[in-house]
């Protein structure tokens, strides 16, 4: 074969070679989502049972109290979440940025990263028994004299959420450090040389130069812990189950209970459908406010 | 009986010589009965049929099309039943006694575990597919129930008010006798249709530590007050009194309120249970007296509308509501947090001086305890089993007819796929669950397992390490209503309720107003799902206005 056959340009092959990939996608991705979001439309327990009731599923959504509740619970661990999880990591790259020793950065780079490498599950775990009853926390609660403020931290409604968001604190580590560290790298030295020139200190230098130059970062970070929390479910799962008094609900949770364990599979799939529709528009609205930014 | 799937399938594909069979009646040469003999029809048997029919090249094609038929038919029906459990203890027992059910019926078994953890799904997904085994031992009703109204399950009323053919001491016997009344009562679903056969039943007692008890000069109590007395003097001492978990997965608390429930229903089961036999009277003092009655939705219905049934105007509920809000303040403050299989392990450190469980933990205690002994022996200490207590007139001034019924739960049971395609080998399921639960095999079965769940079968004696837990007395047993609701919707909202009501977020008065609505809505959608099934007659006489949601 001669090296301009090769360089030709050959449609089947390209459709050869592809058509497993798209077939493996459409089998697995776009007919789940697409019978999901037929299942919306019926009442169907997914064993025997499956009745057309046309729009029932998503006005019965919109009047249960079950699924309000889950969305207030969705928009605290929203405005806990996407904070923490934004400024921790752009601090804990700040610091190693600042540092002057570079086996030091590396150093602290691997500490910061490593967890990562810990299942979320194991993480989960660990932070369950450091809110027991007789866990770490309530015993230096009780050593230090603030006993009374010993509680069991998953078992009451007014701590479960912030419990909860709380796992991972100090929230410096992981690949968000690591997007923010890129960032960092790639701001021009001569900018830094420059403002430094002109009088600016370490403080003026992060907020009038450094932050604005990650600004895409702090978007796509920002946007990726929204989803996160809109997602959330492994954590709650086992720490919770949505509880106490469904004080820790979310709709992901909701979602999984109503089709698992009350068999209605078409409601969570209406639920589906809406948390879909919500992640959509907050994805194109945060992108559209960074446009507007930029 | 033919088989109208089996019509659906092979119908068409026939369709060339099926008026010629039908004509014939050379030996087994019209297709009913070729049919009647699926999946055991053999290579002689077709080739008489296929010879019987007029053209030459119809023969073969007809021939040809049956032989493949058969042969994967016949392929499949070769397979040994497949028996699963999610009890892997009861294996062993049901192992050493599958050879002889082979003996006696031809049909192989085999016998595997799904683990306990991941047993929900796995028979979900095996459901959906349609390809459930032939028989499952299963935990509580709710997953029974669940498949038996989607129409997977066999219904078992039938075969348990008939003989149970292995069970050559009782041949005149309804099957249903061999159990405990109270568990066939239990497996009973809302519209009184039994999805599963009992196999064990679960004894349920306060374990508590003997070393405290002796050091605070406790005995154990016999009545409510003693039990509040004894977990006041406990936490008086800077101790935990009672470790529990109030979690979906986790029924401890749901069993204390079964049994208040059903002890102070009890005087409205006459007025509850319309649909039975002439002249029947509820005597609490006899057990026997409920033998074979039900409960159906229809007279649920009449009930709750009566309030007989509603927890916003029957004051047994309101009732058990309070007694359990009184013993939350005893429990471990991290019962909202804690989950179920963390409860017996906080009790074997000495974390908390009781826990209410059942003879499943009889062995694993010991064996935690033997764990902790190995690093600190200092921290083992001896403790014992007391059964739940009675009520007295100082606990309620409710009417009471007879006492407590103790040890009043279901655990494992019996659930057997439909197999509409082949009514042979789902005779053969039905027949391996006669076998396991016949007297004579089950105690065969018990005697080769570690497990001290009490049998369901009255004639199987429990082993002696389950003996604190066997019942002592018991009352005429039935469900009249379902504290945790009618459906799993219900069921969630109950839960939610529960752990507020128990946390002391709501009284009782908030509780039983909204167990009502939720307990109303649950009755009023399974009315709704079972319209075509229900009596008509019956509803339009005791419910003319209808049941409102």
């Amino acid at each position: 074969m001669s090296r301009s056959n090769n360089n030709e340009y050959q449609p089947w092959r390209a459709a050869g070679f592809l058509l497993p990939a798209v077939a493996f996608f459409g089998v697995f991705v776009v007919l789940p989502a697409l019978s999901a979001l037929a299942l919306a439309f019926f009442r169907a327990d997914g064993l025997a049972m499956r009745e057309w009731v046309g729009a029932d599923n998503f006005r019965e959504l919109a009047s249960d109290p079950l699924f309000w509740k889950s969305i207030r619970n969705l928009l605290w661990f929203a405005v806990l979440t996407v904070p923490v999880q934004t400024l921790g990591p752009l601090l804990g790259a700040k610091l190693l940025c600042s540092l002057r020793s570079p086996r030091a950065a590396y150093w602290y780079r691997t500490l910061l990263v490593f967890p990562v490498l810990v299942p979320g599950v194991v993480t989960i775990l660990v932070w369950q028994e450091l809110y027991g009853a007789t866990g770490p926390i309530n015993l230096l609660l009780d050593a230090v004299g603030l006993g009374e403020h010993a509680r069991a931290w998953l078992g009451d409604p007014a701590t479960v959420v912030p419990a909860i968001v709380a796992i991972g604190l100090p929230f410096t580590g992981g690949v968000f450090l690591l997007i923010y560290l890129a960032g960092f790298l790639s701001i021009p030295a001569s900018l830094i040389e420059a403002a430094r020139l002109d009088g600016a200190g370490p403080l003026r230098l992060f907020l009038s130069v450094e932050l604005p130059m990650l600004r895409t970062q702090i978007g796509v970070i920002a946007l990726l812990s929204l989803l996160g929390v809109l997602q959330n479910f492994d954590n709650i799962q086992i720490l919770t189950n949505g509880g106490p008094m469904n004080a820790s609900l979310t709709p992901a949770l909701y979602l999984f209970r109503s089709g698992f364990e009350f068999g209605q599979l078409g409601y969570a799939s209406a639920l589906g459908v809406v948390l879909l529709a919500v992640c959509a528009v907050l994805t194109v609205l945060v992108r559209w406010a960074g446009r507007r930014q930029a | 009986m033919r088989d109208r799937k089996t019509d659906a399938k092979i119908g068409p594909r026939l369709s060339l010589g099926f008026r010629a069979a039908q004509t014939s009646n050379d030996g087994l040469t019209d297709l009913p009965q070729l049919r009647e003999n699926f999946p055991y029809a053999d290579l002689g048997q077709i080739m008489t049929f296929c010879s019987s029919t007029a053209s030459k090249r119809r023969r073969w094609r007809l021939g040809g099309l049956i032989l493949l038929w058969l042969a994967g038919a016949q392929a499949w029906a070769a397979e040994p039943l497949r028996l699963v459990s999610i009890h892997e203890d009861l294996l062993p027992g049901m192992r050493a006694v599958a050879r002889e059910f082979t003996e006696r019926t031809g049909w192989e078994v085999e016998i595997q575990a799904v683990p306990y953890s991941a047993h929900e799904l796995w028979i979900r997904t095996q459901m959906l597919s349609r390809k459930g085994p032939d028989v499952m031992l299963v935990e509580s009703t709710d997953l029974p129930w669940r498949y038996g109204h989607s129409g997977l399950l066999v219904q078992w009323d039938e075969p348990l008010a008939n003989s149970n053919p292995f069970d050559e001491a009782n041949r005149d016997r309804p099957w249903r006798d061999s159990f405990y009344d109270e568990l066939v009562q239990q497996a009973r679903d809302v519209a009184g249709a039994i999805w599963c056969v009992p196999y064990t039943q679960y004894g349920v007692g306060f374990f508590y530590n003997e070393e405290v008890y002796d050091e605070l000069g406790l005995a154990p109590p016999e009545t409510w007050e003693g039990l509040i007395a004894n977990f006041r003097a406990v936490r008086a001492s800077g101790r935990a009194a009672l470790v529990t978990a109030v979690k979906p997965n986790d029924h401890q608390t749901l069993w204390m309120a079964d049994m208040l429930l059903e002890l102070l229903l009890r005087p409205a089961a006459e007025q509850v249970n319309l649909l039975t036999r002439p002249g029947w009277r509820f005597d609490p003092l006899d057990p026997a007296c409920a033998r074979g009655e039900v409960i159906t939705l229809e007279e649920r219905l009449v009930a709750f509308d009566r309030g007989l049934i509603d927890p916003a105007r029957a004051p047994a509920f309101r009732e058990t509501a309070r007694l359990m809000r009184t013993l939350a303040q005893e429990f471990r403050p991290d019962f909202l947090s804690l989950d179920g299989e963390e409860v017996p392990r906080v009790f074997a450190r000495g974390q908390a001086v009781h826990f209410l469980n059942g003879t499943w933990y009889l062995r694993p205690l010991t064996a935690m305890q033997r764990g902790i002994e190995a690093i600190a022996p200092e921290r083992v200490f001896p403790w014992a089993v007391f059964p739940f207590p009675e009520l007295s007139a100082e606990t309620t001034s409710l009417p009471r007819l007879g006492g407590i019924n103790q040890n009043s739960g279901l655990r494992a049971c019996f659930i057997a796929s439909k197999q509409d395609s082949s009514p042979e080998r789902q005779r053969a399921a039905i027949d391996l669950v006669r076998f396991l639960t016949a007297p004579r095999v089950a105690e065969t079965s018990f005697g080769r397992t570690a497990v001290h769940d009490l049998p369901a079968m009255r004639e199987v004696p429990p082993k002696p390490g389950a003996e604190p837990l066997v019942p002592k007395v018991r009352y005429a047993f039935l469900v009249l209503a379902q504290f945790r609701g009618y459906d799993a919707r219900s069921e969630g909202e109950f839960w939610t309720l529960w752990q507020s009501l128990l946390g002391g977020m709501i009284d009782e008065d908030q509780f039983v107003q909204r167990l009502s609505a939720s307990h109303r809505a649950a009755l009023f959608r399974l009315s709704q799902e079972k319209a075509s099934q229900m009596d008509r007659a019956f509803l339009a006489r005791h419910l003319p206005k209808g049941f409102a949601p």
